[in-house]
């Protein structure tokens, strides 16, 4: 660009990163040369869903597209989430419940009509729910779910994902616990649970899931460039460039990826193959002057982008650690068997993941950022040779057939490889007995939080959980009786509460953050605002597609929400 | 003009209308509102005046019937606001199927106004939504004052800031605060926030920190594209206008995107350049948002659940700004956005002058700048209408309206009137209302 | 900080430490208008009063747009060199007017050149829409008329006025850029040389030819 004003201070809105839509044009159709160019107008379908593809993509939607869901207890909340799960397009979904619609599931309910009171709610939300998206099948099964998972429990391990909205504690801990028994041995199902609970303003969603690969993240910086150790061609490519034969425009347009493989190259070479130690000042500064040393005016943009990046010539790249995805079989998801072959690929030097195919916008010319991105894109497709070597290999070792992971699959792989995620999830149930994380959170919370006022939230969980627990001695909520006054409810929750509390921090006292927190739950008895309904139905959805795509960063595992002053914090338990 | 439909009369079953007539329906909201909580206002009164109010009395406005106003309307209608109104000029397009839950292939190009509000009267019985199928600016401010609450979910930033200025100004001048309940969203994250018009920051304080459409630098379009998007970019912004002259592009139009996405990929070939695509290239030139009917169902819940607060009291309301992103995990960050003092909109000073119809315009000036509340030294006045009236620079404007200073101001306004005082030693606006004696 | 209510129970705000609403309204005189309409209490760390609400409800609003008043600021506050003149077409519209920069030193003194400044009422959230007037011989100008200056579109800030915007065009005559060229041709002309560049600038900027292409007169 030409002139350049100062920058103003930074905007606090970023354009969203959007995906790159394939709508059906082969990209040897977009480099054939001169020939007419066919029109590839959007089909209805690419039309339907085109505010989405543009944020997972087509094999986003391809993955949402595949996904058949539960859902277990058929109100309000699980029915905004499922709403916003059948909008979008996911292949099924089954609502299971063998209750009769009532007036107040009517009234807080959109997918329920007062003409069907007294019928079976799973079969009358599924109808109203299904008319969404003619794409998607819906299915009620009338029957209860306790006695489902006692009778049946392969019938809840055939979904992709399960929804458990409101539900009686002890189900929703039996139904945990089955789950994650299921996913223990190696390719066993590892169906993701999400576990709803709402009382008036206040809600709370927990996520179970062994294990969860995130093979798209979306960052902020989308690629990984390992300028710290170009690969020979680039290497060979920026030491060739002589800088100063260049005229004045091609020489502010190098890319600055090649500015910065030349300065690693160059520096390797005279400090005996290191690179230039980031904890030490004068060697990041001695780094940066033999970058500045190469302008030719003070004003060349691609030498100020090369130093803004410099970090990168002095950040290593690290080698993707993977300890769980030692064995596979034939039962093993692709991702595993992805992951696997993943493992074996950088056993190998230079210990690094296929190279990303792609560049970011940079400032250059049209030639050498093309010559730049066919170099990236070269090293891509000899990388990725090899990766998918492996990937057969392993498929032949376990005894699948060569297809059973289709090409565009180990290809997008591949292609995001290098900021592949892996989230090792917890058991719902340690959680729920006050085991594990949850307890040393609340054994840190007196430290962590010494002179300021503590989260609401975590009085908020303590409060929900010790409602749990009133529920299984009780067999009812809190709250939920008509009568006004709660003070009797208050003191049997907090008693709950206290000695949940107690059983990780012998004599903690909840103090009156704890007191305010049971009196909102408890005054909430349980019922559902159709606006935290619709809050928490929205998340859920968030994150099922996040799971169901593998695509962008879930919840891991719980967040604590409070819609009375509209916060909410999430935690590890 | 926008066009008020007549709702058909809704047959109700005998089921239905005893359902309406039971009493234990909201048994749900009802415990909110009969109960008071740890962090409820002392003036809540809870019980029957507060659902009173919210059921019989509260006329609401939801502006916009797009992916936030059908979660909007749906969360309305089942909260207990009886008497929603809503407004919105667009038609039905199938890409907004994906979201707007309340319209089908069917509706496609009906108006989304009226296919919301009569399919919400159809799903919740008893519930009453007015629709207007037309522009928000074709409304006059008493349309606006006369709601209780006003929640927007507008995709468009100047329809955001004309409402926010006529609520500012209906605020200011009728003492009439309605509260105005903003969201927007976009892609996995979104953000709600509560206006009090005239009392909390307002849109246009925020204005400086929303991002400007995305544009590439002309030279890079025209010399050196490496983008998909540089290509179309030179299609829409070089060669439409060099082919077509005053021929104006319409995004909406698939034939003017065909011809953009052709000659995008003739040029993208040339240079070797993959990826363009018809989705693209009109997502590029309609500046297209992704927007998901998840994150519209967080947003639109939180506006619905401060509106349901302001008009129960149930809980304080949001003081005043939510944000939310799904992108990375979740993470919400609630916080007061701080009113500006000069905001173009809601800042500024406002005085009232007697002034002689005899007095020159200059004499006026004298008389404020002895002011010591205001300190102005080098003001320039401008009519309301936005015309100057005597400015300081620049100097052909200077020169135009010098001769205004010695004007009476019985010349100058035929009656009251209000004039605008920028000066360079005042950090905002001092609107000044010019009683003629 | 700012409390406000409704008759019917509508606003609300957090409680705060040390002083209860009903404290604030047993020490008050307000009477709750039977009516739904606001009345506004200001809290203001310890003392209130309804006093500023009147003031503030006293206020008039002009009905000029916030695009309008950003505008009167930028114009009366604009600083201009004796290099550079406004001129509104129709005084009375600070939306649309042109600007006419002669430089007085450089390559391109002795050129009289007017750009259109357009802006629309989204301003200052969109950067006004600048073009030059003539056909000119200019790395970083087209034969169009597009402009390639940063702020005016990828930089664009709202915190950005129509100064910076006149800054920056002035600068494109003192400085031309080869580097980013909009007119590539006349971009490699500067940079393979400097003298013959200078000529074709003279002689653009008198009407003639430049390797074919006329261009407008613009001499004083």
């Amino acid at each position: 660009m030409t002139h350049r004003t100062p920058p103003a201070s930074p905007s606090n809105h970023r354009p969203v990163k959007m995906a790159r839509m394939s709508d059906g044009m082969d990209l040897t159709d977009a480099t054939t040369g001169m020939e007419a160019i066919p029109s590839y107008r959007p089909d209805a379908k690419a039309r339907r869903y085109d505010r989405q593809l543009r944020l997972w993509a087509s094999a986003g939607q391809r993955s949402l597209e595949a996904a058949r869901v539960l859902l277990i207890g058929c109100d309000a909340t699980g029915c905004q989430a499922l709403k916003n799960l059948v909008l979008p397009g996911i292949a099924h979904f089954t609502i299971l419940s063998p209750r009769s619609v009532e007036a107040q599931d009517v009234a807080t309910n959109f997918f329920l009509h007062p003409d069907t009171i007294g019928r079976n709610i799973a079969e009358e939300a599924v109808k109203l729910l299904k008319e969404l998206n003619p794409a998607v099948e819906g299915s009620a099964v009338v029957k209860d779910p306790a006695q489902l998972l006692q009778s049946d429990p392969d019938f809840f391990s055939a979904y992709t994902l399960i929804i458990a909205s409101n539900v009686e504690p002890q189900l929703e801990m039996d139904l945990a616990e089955i789950l994650w028994k299921a996913s223990e041995k190696v390719g066993g199902p590892d169906v993701p649970l999400i576990c709803i609970r709402n009382s008036g303003f206040i809600g709370r969603i927990e996520v179970q899931l062994r294990e969860h690969c995130v093979s798209d993240t979306h960052p902020e910086q989308t690629h990984t460039l390992r300028v710290d150790q170009p690969f020979p061609e680039l290497e060979k490519a920026a030491r060739s460039l002589d800088f100063d034969s260049m005229d004045s425009m091609e020489h502010s347009h190098i890319p600055w990826v090649v500015i910065l493989a030349r300065a690693v190259s160059i520096w390797r070479e005279q400090h005996g193959g290191q690179l230039p130690n980031s904890d030490d000042d004068a060697e990041r500064a001695a780094f940066k002057d033999m970058i500045k040393s190469w302008r030719h005016k003070a004003d060349e943009e691609n030498f100020d982008e090369a130093l803004r990046s410099s970090y990168q010539g002095f950040t290593k790249s690290e080698l993707f650690e993977d300890e769980a995805v030692v064995t596979v079989s034939e039962n093993s998801k692709n991702l595993h068997i992805l992951l696997h072959a993943l493992k074996q690929y950088t056993s190998q030097a230079p210990h690094l993941p296929p190279i990303s195919p792609t560049l970011p916008d940079m400032h250059s010319s049209t030639t050498s950022y093309v010559a730049l991105q066919n170099l990236y894109r070269a090293q891509f497709n000899s990388d990725f040779a090899r990766f998918k070597q492996i990937v057969a290999e392993t498929l032949g070792r376990i005894g699948l057939p060569a297809d059973a992971i289709p090409a565009d699959e180990i290809e997008s792989f591949a292609r995001n490889s290098g900021g592949v995620q892996v989230i090792k999830g917890r058991a719902l149930k340690e959680s729920k007995e006050m085991r594990g994380l949850v307890a040393e959170v609340y054994t840190n919370v007196d430290e962590q939080f010494v002179d300021e006022e503590k989260p609401i939230h975590l009085g908020l969980h303590l409060a929900l959980l010790a409602a749990e627990r009133f529920h299984l001695v009780t067999g009812r909520w809190p709250g939920s009786p008509e009568a006004d006054d709660l003070a009797e409810e208050n003191r049997q929750v907090e008693e709950m509460a206290l000695s949940l509390l107690q059983s990780v921090v012998p004599g903690a006292e909840g103090g009156p953050e704890t007191s305010e927190a049971i009196a909102e739950v408890v005054r909430g008895g349980f019922s559902t605002l159709p606006t935290t309904a619709a809050f928490l139905g929205g998340i859920v959805a968030q994150e099922a597609i996040k799971l169901v795509t593998n695509q962008y960063m879930p919840l891991d595992n719980t967040v604590i929400i409070d819609l009375v002053k509209s916060s909410m914090e999430k935690y590890k338990f | 003009m926008s066009q008020v439909a007549v709702a058909p009369p809704v047959q109700l079953s005998s089921k239905t209308t005893e359902y309406l007539a039971s009493s234990s329906r909201y048994r749900d909201v009802d415990k909110i509102l009969d109960r008071r909580g740890p962090w409820t206002d002392e003036q809540f009164q809870g019980g029957q005046a507060a659902k009173d109010f919210l059921r019989q009395q509260c006329k609401i406005l939801v502006i916009g019937a797009g992916g936030l106003g059908c979660e909007i309307l749906q969360n309305l209608a089942l909260t207990g606001f009886h008497n929603i109104h809503v407004i919105d000029m667009d038609t039905i397009d199938i890409s907004n199927l994906n979201r707007q839950f309340l319209f089908r292939e069917t509706d496609v190009g009906g108006s989304k106004a009226n296919v919301a509000a009569a399919f919400v009267m159809q799903r919740v019985p008893g519930v009453k939504v007015t629709p207007y199928f037309g522009k928000i600016q074709d409304h006059p401010a008493s349309f606006y004052g006369s709601f209780d609450i006003i929640i927007a979910g507008l995709d468009s930033i100047p329809a955001r800031r004309w409402i926010n200025a006529t609520l500012v100004e209906i605020a200011e001048q009728d003492e009439n605060v309605t509260p105005l309940i903003d969201g927007g969203t976009e892609g996995f994250r979104g953000q709600a926030r509560v206006i009090l018009p005239a009392v909390s920051s307002c849109y246009e304080c925020s204005i400086d920190t929303i991002a400007p459409p995305t544009a590439y630098p002309i030279c890079t379009i025209a010399n050196t594209p490496r983008l998909p998007e540089h290509c179309i970019e030179w299609a829409s912004v070089l060669e439409w206008p060099k082919v077509f002259k005053d021929k104006k592009l319409d995004t909406d139009d698939p034939d003017h995107i065909e011809w953009l996405y052709q000659r995008a990929s003739t040029r993208a070939n040339e240079f070797k350049i993959e990826g363009v695509t018809w989705a693209l290239t009109q997502g590029v030139v309609k500046n297209i948002i992704p927007a998901i009917a998840s994150t519209n169902a967080i947003i639109a819940a939180s506006c619905c659940n401060e509106a349901f607060k302001l008009a129960t009291l149930a809980a304080p309301s949001l003081d005043n700004y939510m944000m939310y992103s799904g992108n990375e995990s979740l993470y919400a960050y609630t916080f007061e956005y701080e009113k500006r003092a000069d905001c173009p909109v809601c800042g500024g000073e406002s005085i009232e002058v007697q002034a002689e119809k005899d007095w020159t315009l200059e004499t006026l000036l004298e008389k404020l700048e002895d002011r010591q509340d205001l300190q102005i030294k080098r003001p320039s006045l401008a009519y309301e209408s936005g015309a100057p009236l005597f400015f300081q620079a620049p100097p052909q404007l200077h020169e135009a309206t010098k001769p205004n200073l010695a004007k009476k101001l019985s010349e100058l306004f035929s009656e009251d009137a209000s004039v605008v005082i920028t000066d360079p030693n005042l950090p905002f606006q001092v609107t000044v209302s010019i009683k003629l004696v | 900080m700012i409390k406000v209510c409704r008759a019917a129970g509508l606003w609300s705000r957090p409680r705060r430490e040390g002083r209860e609403l009903t404290e604030l309204f047993s020490n008050s005189d307000i009477t709750r208008p039977s009516h739904l309409r606001c009345y506004i209490l200001w809290w203001d760390e310890q003392i209130w009063s309804v006093k500023k609400t009147e003031e503030a409800a006293a206020k008039k609003r002009p009905k000029m747009s916030a695009a309008q008043l950003r505008v009167q600021k930028d114009l009366t506050e604009l600083e201009l060199p004796n290099t550079m003149t406004t001129h509104f077409p129709d005084p009375t519209d600070v939306l649309n007017f042109k600007l006419t920069i002669t430089p007085d030193e450089g390559i391109y003194k002795g050129g009289v050149f007017n750009f259109s400044f357009v802006i629309n009422p989204n301003y200052p959230h969109e950067p006004p829409k600048v073009r030059c007037l003539e056909k000119i011989y200019h790395p970083n100008l087209d034969l169009e008329g597009n402009v390639c200056l940063n702020i005016l579109r990828e930089d664009w800030k709202p915190v950005l006025n129509l100064s910076s915007v006149m800054i920056g065009l002035q600068y494109l005559f003192l400085e031309p850029n080869p580097d980013d060229p909009l007119n590539k041709e006349a971009a490699e002309d500067l940079r393979r040389n400097r003298e013959a560049f200078v000529q074709n600038v003279k002689q653009s900027m008198r009407g003639g030819h430049v390797k074919g292409t006329t261009f407008d007169r613009v001499l004083k």
